[in-house]
């Protein structure tokens, strides 16, 4: 309607003006790569006459002569070309940087102009994401998104990525983002390795969360929707917020093909190792010669005598000098080596676009024989089929292969490594030929030779994913747009996990060292597929002048299934044979699937009110299988303003204050439960006890029985969905024209009926029952601050600062629990969550004191004793987070650095009380191990009254040693609770862009080398000099802030290149 | 138009219908949700065995002071500290109420309803057993309101050690009513771990039972116990005897060895050596049983005992000390003794010797002693005859001693009760223990598994606080 009264004035326009009356024509190209630019606005200026530029970016349109024409496109500098008695004039068009980031991709892939929007969003582009070259594009967000929580989960390739936005809405469900790529969810699960005995951390393997399988290069930019009212429309699982990614599709070329290719190698370091003492060597009591065959170092002084140690072997024992060697562990780390290729090819033309791209990753560890690779292959294309209808498809593929690292409490080597006594060399026990390293020669019988586990035993992964999506888009009006989408993600991984057989000859003194001499082998496969299908009806419409609306209308069905087969040879015959007929006994197989089914509907209003007043209403109604099929809908709302006050009130002709928005939005997401967890069930028996673990069938030596208990969990037949309740606020200020930006955000979102297995009395016949009780509370402020402090012609230095911080608090647990426990495997300190306090407290055992402060200790032992009921101290969760980023480009050098830090929060030192145990920690030659009392300490008589305690600590005694190994024990375990704080520097980057004259005579587009490095430094606290903090035994799971003897991050540096044809 | 109008709406209609059939699909691939009597019985009574070989006869025998904590490990040192808080023994609770008890309740409940009194029997019987455990352990229990949170009750209150005892004899006398001993009637075969459906068998066991109950009380309780004793003698009561013991079996099949074994085989033999106590008492008189007890040292050949607490102040190696035997007991294969004729045989001449029964008191003495030579290969002729270290002397003492020395190795947990019961042997408290010289551990202290979620639980006791029936 409205181009017929604009084709309608033009043409009376140019009736009026016969005299100078022309037709001008023309083609509008981006500067960019030359290609068309569809939709730019042509208008001729001081009237209403105007067009728009069609698919191949073309215009006509009468004016006059001495008209000026004004040539706009979003995200382009807009140009003023007098049409000066030309009748085809040509324009090209170069981006506004500073207005490109003013569109964001929002819910659904829909581009929207980001000061419409009534809530926060950040977005981060695709050479920010590949500046240093990072595997996974998680961890190229750390220390760039305010709020957002993004740790690596250790140092292994292929380690999975914590996300956690605005802290965590659930308290035993998931709690990570949800990832969207192009408009479809994709699977971000992580799958634990089959433990063939009850203790979880006999055999711990990373095998990497799902999002990091994505190709950083593919990746055209990142949206992160923090909260709620940005990622209502995703439904269920968007109450964590959502990480949205758009992928390259190729752009309008005009037919030419646009070749990239990317280089990039990087070496990697152990960044670092703990603090050791190196006074004092191998042995126990203070006596190194009579314990040679121990693995601690509690022995006497290191004074470089010559000494045997080690065993006897053919009568003979090798000698060394007594003294320290204290790089023994960091010689023992090897430098990992990361080589990256990519290859893209993208191009278009009038009727389609298209991108593909081909990479290969391949990375080896720290360790020896772990390794990682990755290949990703991408095909995205986009096809006008006609004037009304167009089309897209994308597919990706990727395989992983990889012989992880192995951690854990078995004969894994890094348990080992890190106790190792002062004065020996660990890359000495490498060459497992020399008959002083084999498990009979080995120096000790408590453990194995590192290296021989690393030789013998393995963890393999090989994971084939495929996902993708097909879209049609359909205009049958103007202003009308139908969508109908379908997208999938199918993952098959497979899992090998295989320790040898440990031979020892008979009678060899060493016969008890390893965890497990049997051997053992299995074979696992997991296979998860996921289904979204979307049908959207938008339609857009200018409803009066001033008054614009979008309304937007839609149904989806999404399906997640994955099926677990594992197999297991519990002990071995034939050594070295990794295969399952190689079972001595049985094999035990364990099989399980789920299925699960979600339908919604939903729809969103957006109203623009003269640019400058944007009011949104969302809605959307689900319906879930993991619900009692009786009462399985659930619905949430959600409303967000957006007020540009510089548009309004014409403030921005200032220069100080050249943009000030205010939003405000209030919205709720629902969250379903797991699967099956609204009856209660019977399962085949299994009982563990600390070490010990009896399955069924039963075998007494004479009869195999079956065995099927109830189950220790209630269902519930009336289960509830969670419900996550927001509110956010925020202003942003663009002052000095741009050159100083603000963007402050306050939220706070309460998730309430949340749904927990929670403890129950066990004599009430059951442990948990699954409730809908629970509320957790998130408070907090985001800031982005940026600015470019210095602009000249040649030069230019951006600065980029965010900062957050969360306050988070269990506001209700079930009646009758004021905590619930987050972690059951017997770690002390344990982690709780408690009323009242932040989600993940600790419970620790700290040292009995009398009522004036002073230590209680054992009558006998003049140890100090524990205090009698458990503190709860730390948590999880930080103070708050920041990150800095400094941009600094002179002509074509451009130097980039990224801090990011975390202050406040706790964590749980496995190898601080390793090295507590071992002697090696620093703090264990206190007083140079000579005998001592501990200081301001008494013994408690039976009466209630104390005596000053004067009972020395002797080594000969052994109570020095037990004041210290007890800690591992779990006594005054409050010793491993390390503050978490740190602050990292995460990537550096300086490169150098050709200039594009040295290149014209090549065949090159454009080159760019560039030194990257990421994590180069570390500082944490003050009490922490063991690990570095971002550690977590757990991966992606609730349960952080548990250190346990994994593989230390490490420091990588190298190069990229980055060529286009 | 109507008609079409009405297939559109008809198509929508069906679409949801269909819809709902699409989300009903949240029943568990992965779990039955029924069971049977035959196959949760077996699960309740490897639980309870699992809970007597890996907790409670362990610290039955530090407690008796057949064992101490090795000089170079620290597992048990708690125990010799006597250091019991309520974070002790948390999962081995959990699994009495959770596990077992829960699936004893099923299986006697379905029972009742598919009408197999002998399996209802078992699962009573076996249920009566568990409770008097916790009784021996905690003295107030929940008892009459457990077992109940399927039916919504999640906080039962705690019952008096006494209450309970006196119901379970009521019980016992229930099942032991309701037994058929056709050879046509419904009985367990291979699913019943302990007995293979022998009722008969079970009828014996139900009876000691009642016989170890009642003889529990007889310091707090002693006309009960008279009576109840007198009267199942009376009514000719049989009891356990030789070929009857209630044991379940472990092999050496992974995850099916002696749960005891697994722990100590995966931290460390170390953890565990022979106590001095008993080690003088029987070197004393040349006890032959010595060596099937107990290994000698490593290092020296000979038995020595580590004074018992000692632990890692001692300064020396694991390899000076006597340790467990091997094959009887640090075995995969050790099995786990609910009851045996040995003690059936000991209740029996205290009882007599009491004077609440008539009989030969030396005669019941003699031939439980000797079956206790007679289970580690030995014969205990020499010891029990005339002249003889262990020559019966009509005293409730000697019973008590040789009760002691029998119970080494195998049911420590009972050795521990009958400690208390009796104040006999006379202990000295462990070298590192916390409580004051005379005081001993009594009991476990309420675990706070249960406390943190049942505000009915009683006010946290000391271990040094006897049970009910402890004077």
């Amino acid at each position: 309607m409205r181009k017929i009264l604009l084709i309608l004035l033009a043409s009376a326009c140019s009736l009026m003006a016969y005299a100078q009356d022309r037709t001008v024509t023309g083609t509008v190209t981006s500067s960019e790569d030359g290609s068309t630019l569809p939709g730019v606005n042509v208008l001729v200026k001081g009237t209403t006459t105007g067009t728009i530029t069609d698919f191949n970016g073309a215009y006509s349109l009468n004016t006059s002569d001495d008209a000026v024409l004004i040539f706009s496109f979003v995200g382009y500098s807009a140009q003023e070309i007098s049409v000066s008695n030309r009748s085809i004039i040509d324009v090209t068009l170069s981006p506004d940087v500073k207005q490109l980031s003013e569109v964001v991709v929002t819910a659904f892939g829909v581009e929207r102009e980001k000061k419409a929007l009534g809530y926060s969003v950040q977005e981060v582009g695709n050479e920010e994401i590949n500046k240093t070259k990072p595997t996974s594009v998680l961890n190229s967000l750390q220390g760039k998104i305010a709020g957002a929580q993004i740790n690596s989960a250790g140092g292994a390739p292929g380690a999975s990525t914590n996300v956690i936005l605005r802290g965590p809405t659930s308290l035993l469900g998931n709690n990570q983002a949800l990832f969207v790529v192009d408009g479809v969810p994709i699977n971000n699960s992580t799958s634990d390795n089959v433990q063939s005995s009850g203790n979880f951390f006999d055999n711990v393997v990373d095998g990497g969360n799902r999002a990091n399988d994505i190709n950083p290069n593919d990746i055209e930019s990142v949206t992160v929707l923090k909260g709620p009212s940005a990622a209502a429309l995703y439904g269920s699982r968007a109450a964590n917020g959502v990480i949205l990614i758009t992928t390259k599709k190729g752009s309008n070329t005009q037919g030419k093909m646009n070749i990239n290719f990317n280089t990039s190698y990087t070496l990697s370091d152990v960044l670092v190792v703990p603090k050791m003492q190196n006074r004092f060597g191998q042995g126990q009591f203070g006596d190194t010669g009579g314990y040679l065959n121990d693995q601690e170092s509690w022995g006497k002084l290191m004074d470089g005598q010559l000494q045997p140690y080690g065993a006897i072997v053919n009568n003979k024992q090798r000698y060394k000098n007594y003294s320290a060697r204290p790089d023994n562990v960091k010689d023992f780390f090897e430098t990992g080596k990361l080589w990256q290729n990519s290859l893209s090819l993208s191009g278009g033309g009038d009727r389609g676009t298209y991108y593909l791209s081909i990479s290969d990753l391949q990375q080896t560890g720290v360790m020896k024989n772990s390794d990682y690779h990755r290949n990703n292959i991408t095909v995205n294309t986009q096809a006008k089929i006609s004037e009304k209808l167009s089309s897209s498809a994308s597919i990706n593929y990727s395989r992983i292969k990889g012989n992880l690292m192995q951690t854990g409490q078995r004969n894994q080597a890094i348990g080992q490594i890190v106790s190792m006594p002062r004065d020996f060399s660990i890359v000495d026990m490498e060459d497992l030929s020399n008959p002083y390293n084999t498990p009979d020669g080995f120096f000790t019988p408590f453990i194995v030779n590192p290296y021989y586990s690393l030789e013998h035993d393995y963890s393999k992964q090989e994971l084939n994913r495929v996902y993708g999506n097909i879209q049609l888009v359909y205009n049958p009006l103007d202003w009308i747009t139908a969508t109908a989408r379908l997208g999938t993600d199918v993952m098959s991984d497979q899992r090998n996990t295989f320790a040898d057989i440990v031979e020892y000859a008979p009678g060899s003194p060493n016969a008890g060292a390893a965890f497990n001499t049997d051997g053992e082998y299995s074979e696992q496969k997991i296979n998860r597929s996921e289904i979204n299908a979307d049908l959207m009806v938008s339609m857009q419409k200018n409803i009066t002048e001033d008054f614009s609306g979008t309304l937007l209308v839609g149904y989806n069905f999404n399906q997640r299934s994955t099926t677990n087969l594992s197999s297991t040879a519990n002990a071995l015959t034939i050594p070295g044979f990794a295969n399952l007929s190689n079972a001595s006994g049985n094999t035990t197989s364990v099989g399980t699937s789920s299925l699960r089914r979600l339908m919604g509907v939903y729809s969103s209003l957006d109203l623009n009110y003269k640019g400058y007043l944007f009011l949104g209403a969302t809605f959307r109604n689900d319906w879930s299988s993991t619900l009692p099929i009786d009462n399985n809908s659930f619905s949430y709302p959600g409303v967000n303003v957006g007020f540009v006050l510089t548009d309004a009130f014409d403030l921005g002709i200032s220069n100080t204050l050249s943009f000030l928005k205010l939003r405000a939005s209030y919205a709720e997401v629902g969250n379903d439960a797991n699967v099956y967890l609204t009856k209660s069930v019977f399962a085949q028996s299994g009982f563990t006890n600390s070490f010990a673990n009896i399955n069924f069938p039963f075998n007494d030596g004479n009869v195999t029985v079956p065995g099927f208990s109830e189950s220790n969990t209630i269902g519930n037949a009336a289960l509830q969905p969670e419900i996550t309740k927001s509110v956010e606020l925020g202003a942003d200020f663009r002052l000095f024209n741009g050159r100083l930006n603000l963007d402050a955000t306050y939220y706070d979102a309460t998730s309430e009926s949340q749904i927990l297995s929670a403890l129950i009395a066990p004599s009430t016949g059951f442990t948990n029952q699954v409730l809908n009780v629970g509320k957790i509370n998130n408070k907090g402020v985001e800031l982005q601050l940026s600015g470019t402090p210095i602009k000249t012609n040649n030069f230019t230095w951006n600065i980029s600062l965010n900062y957050s911080k969360n306050k988070n608090v269990v506001k209700e647990l079930n009646d009758g629990n004021t905590e619930l426990t987050l972690l059951n495997q017997g770690l002390t300190p344990g982690l709780k969550i408690r009323l009242g306090e932040p989600y993940g407290v600790f419970e620790a055992t700290t040292t009995k004191r009398n009522e004036a402060g002073q230590i209680i200790v054992n009558r006998a032992t003049g140890i100090p004793e524990d205090a009698d009921a458990p503190v709860y101290v730390g948590s999880i969760q930080p103070d708050w987070l920041g990150g800095l980023t400094s941009d600094m480009t002179y002509k074509n050098f451009r130097l980039s650095v990224t801090l990011d830090t975390r202050q406040g929060g706790n964590v749980v030192s496995s190898t601080a009380a390793q090295l507590y145990f071992a002697g090696i920690a620093e703090e264990t030659a206190f007083n140079d191990r000579e005998e001592w009392v501990v200081p301001n300490s008494v013994i408690e008589n039976d009466d209630g009254s104390f005596t000053p305690n004067n009972i020395p600590l002797t080594m000969y005694g052994g109570n020095v040693r037990n004041y210290w190994s007890n800690i591992q024990g779990g006594n005054r375990n409050d010793e491993v609770l390390l503050d978490a704080s740190y602050i990292k520097l995460r990537e550096v980057s300086l490169s150098y862009n050709f200039p594009t004259s040295l290149l014209e005579k090549t065949p090159l587009g454009s080159a760019s080398i560039s030194f990257i490095g990421r994590n180069l430094w570390l500082h944490t606290g003050a009490d922490n000099h063991f690990i570095d903090p971002e550690a977590s035994a757990f991966g992606t799971s609730n349960t952080q802030g548990y250190e346990f003897i994994g593989i230390p991050s490490q420091a990588s540096y190298g190069f990229n290149i980055k060529v286009s044809f | 138009m109507k008609t079409y109008i009405k297939s559109m709406m008809l198509l929508v209609v069906l679409s949801f219908a269909s819809c709902k059939d699409q989300l009903d699909i949240n029943t568990s691939p992965n779990n039955p949700s029924q069971s049977t009597p035959q196959l949760t019985l077996p699960a309740g009574q490897v639980a309870l065995a699992l809970n007597l070989e890996a907790d409670y006869n362990l610290l039955g025998s530090f407690w008796v002071q057949y064992w101490t904590q090795g000089p170079t490990a620290s597992q048990y040192s708690f125990l010799e500290t006597y250091n019991i808080t309520t974070s002790n023994y948390t999962r081995t609770w959990s699994s009495m109420y959770a596990t077992c008890l829960e699936d004893l309740e099923f299986v006697r409940k379905e029972s009742i309803e598919k009408g197999l009194p002998n399996y209802e029997a078992i699962a009573e019987i076996l249920q009566v057993y568990s409770f008097q455990v916790l009784v021996d352990l905690y003295d107030k229990v929940p008892y009459f309101e457990a077992l109940k949170g399927k039916e919504g009750s999640l906080t039962p209150k705690f019952d008096d050690g006494e209450v309970i005892y006196d119901d379970l004899i009521v019980r016992l006398d229930a099942a032991l009513a309701r037994m058929d001993y056709n050879a046509t009637a419904v009985a367990p075969t291979s699913d019943d771990l302990i007995y293979s459906g022998d009722m008969r068998q079970w009828q014996k066991f139900a009876n000691t039972l009642k016989f170890r109950i009642y003889m529990r009380q007889s310091e707090a309780r002693p006309a009960v116990a008279e009576a109840g004793i007198k009267g199942m003698v009376a009514a000719g009561d049989e009891f356990l005897s030789a070929g009857d013991d209630a044991i379940i079996n472990f092999s050496n099949n992974t995850a099916n060895e002696n749960p005891f074994w697994q722990n100590l085989n995966l931290t460390t033999f170390q953890n565990i050596v022979a106590s001095e106590t008993s080690i003088d008492v029987l070197q004393d008189v040349n006890d032959t049983r010595l060596d099937q007890y107990y290994d000698a040292a490593s290092n020296s050949d000979f038995f020595v005992g580590l004074k018992q607490g000692t632990g890692t102040n001692s300064g020396d190696q694991y390899g000076d000390f006597a340790t467990p035997h091997a094959g009887n007991v640090l075995s995969p294969t050790k099995p786990a003794i609910l009851m045996s004729a040995i003690e059936s045989l000991f209740d029996q001449a205290e009882a007599i010797e009491r004077g609440w029964i008539t009989g030969s008191a030396k005669s019941f003495y003699d031939q439980a002693v000797l079956a206790s030579f007679e289970a580690v290969g030995k014969n205990g002729a020499a010891f029990i005859g005339a002249g003889g270290p262990y020559e019966y002397d009509n005293t409730l003492e000697s019973i008590y001693h040789q009760r002691w020395l029998a119970f080494n190795t195998t049911q420590g947990f009972e050795a521990w009760s009958h400690y208390r019961r009796t104040n006999y042997p006379v202990l000295e408290n462990s070298v590192t223990g916390t409580l004051p010289i005379g005081e001993f551990p009594a009991r476990l202290v309420w675990p706070s598994n249960e406390t943190a979620s049942n505000p009915n639980s009683p006010t946290t006791l000391k271990t040094s606080v006897p049970v009910w029936w402890d004077k």
